[in-house]
């Protein structure tokens, strides 16, 4: 009789800490769009607000609680997860911080040389960043897409490595080598990054309507458009093809 | 001498317009508008309502969460990208962000982080974290960019709003 609860155990046991690892490795992970000041990886939400970084346990929601927070600077606009790591978008510098500990964001890169009111993206070698100029504290005089190399040892200090002049960009997306950015009512441009130093805009996109943001992923483009949401069809990453939307 | 008097006096005028311009500076602007917090928790289920403005975007599997801003969030089944489905709306007074992770859904209600999910056709307030928001995520910013008046935390008030208003030395800008 006690071997037999004994075994039961172990298969009890076994199937709790098999389950728990499937869910932690489901790795669903949500889609965030560029512009967001909330994200998730794992079982941690991180928010910026203008100067702080917060990290909450929500492995359980119900016991959802604040586990660090930390001053990261000033005017931050967005955040973006990427494996383990946050990108932080403030008004004079982009952020790169190290999640390998999720409680304990640490500050890994910092590139403050260049104005970045506006949202960051990355696909893990490349930081992707937009710049406008319709915005008084922090636009300067630029309407670009900058490419930062964050490979290896240039996470920490992420070099410029091109930059191409778009009509007040805003929201982005990366998705293989192709870079999606919204351009308001401008449209939506297609950018090819093949080539990560000589970023091409094969076209824009201007079906009537304003483009805020956008989420690529598989082979769909959730776009973020005045008035509700447009969704296209990227199999062919460098020609989207609408196929549904609702708007207002 | 007379010109150079005249020069001196222009020199000291303009140093002077100059700097009680520095001290008080007008300029138009927008201004938080501040109401009793009271029943702003609420938050609700309800059917699908149309997208108005539409705001921030966050997808988990085939769900797909639209933030209408300050207002709640339209739920919306994109499992057919060809039709997808405006399926929900919850009631959330200002809302502003939203990230999902699985069934749960977490936004903020002004300045309280709250966890949601909807099970079963109800809609459960799983946790709250009061004021866990601070400036500008809760209140956001205002609709044009430009100066505006810091917001400030008052016990019992939330904002709900901009005014357009010629401010006096506006601290804040974006």
């Amino acid at each position: 009789m006690k071997n037999y609860l004994f075994i039961l155990l172990i298969i009890a046991g076994f199937s709790c800490s098999k389950s728990s690892e499937t869910s932690s490795n489901s790795g669903n992970q949500g889609k965030s769009g560029s512009i967001a000041r909330m994200t998730i990886y794992n079982n941690f939400l991180y928010t910026v607000d203008h100067s702080k970084l917060k990290a909450f346990d929500i492995s359980n929601a119900e016991n959802m609680q604040e586990v660090s927070q930390q001053n990261v600077g000033f005017n931050i606009e967005t955040i973006f997860p990427y494996n383990d790591k946050l990108f932080i978008g403030s008004s004079n510098a982009l952020f790169i911080y190290d999640i390998s500990n999720p409680k304990n964001p640490v500050k890994q890169g910092e590139a403050s040389h260049f104005r970045a009111c506006d949202p960051v993206v990355t696909d893990g070698e490349y930081a992707y960043v937009t710049l406008r100029n319709n915005n008084i504290r922090c636009g300067g005089s630029q309407n670009v897409l900058n490419i930062y190399d964050i490979k290896g040892g240039n996470i920490l200090f992420p070099k410029m490595i091109a930059s191409l002049n778009l009509p007040q960009p805003y929201g982005l997306s990366v998705l293989n080598n192709t870079v999606y950015v919204c351009l308001g009512e401008k449209g939506l441009a297609i950018v090819d990054v093949t080539d990560k130093t000589k970023p091409n805009t094969i076209k824009v996109l201007n079906l009537g309507k304003s483009y805020t943001d956008v989420i690529a992923y598989d082979n769909t483009l959730v776009a973020y458009v005045q008035g509700g949401i447009a969704i296209f069809d990227i199999t062919d990453r460098n020609n989207p093809i609408q196929v549904s939307e609702i708007t207002n | 001498m007379k010109p150079i008097l005249a020069l001196t006096a222009l020199w000291l005028c303009l140093l002077i317009a100059a700097c009680s311009r520095q001290e008080k500076k007008s300029v138009e602007g927008f201004s938080p508008i501040y109401a009793d917090s009271a029943g702003h928790n609420k938050i609700a289920l309800q059917a699908a309502q149309p997208i108005q403005q539409g705001g921030k975007i966050y997808i988990y599997d085939d769900m797909l969460y639209q933030v209408e801003t300050n207002k709640g969030i339209h739920i919306i089944d994109i499992s057919n990208k060809s039709k997808p489905v405006n399926a929900a709306f919850i009631s959330i007074l200002g809302c502003q962000e939203v990230s999902a992770k699985r069934d749960t859904i977490f936004t903020n209600n002004y300045n309280d982080l709250i966890a949601i999910a909807v099970i079963n056709n109800q809609l459960k307030l799983l946790k709250r974290l009061s004021n866990h928001f601070t400036y500008p995520m809760a209140q956001s910013l205002p609709p044009e960019r430009g100066y505006f008046d810091c917001p400030i935390t008052i016990p019992g008030k939330v904002i709900t709003g901009w005014q357009k208003k010629v401010l006096t030395n506006p601290q804040c800008f974006y």
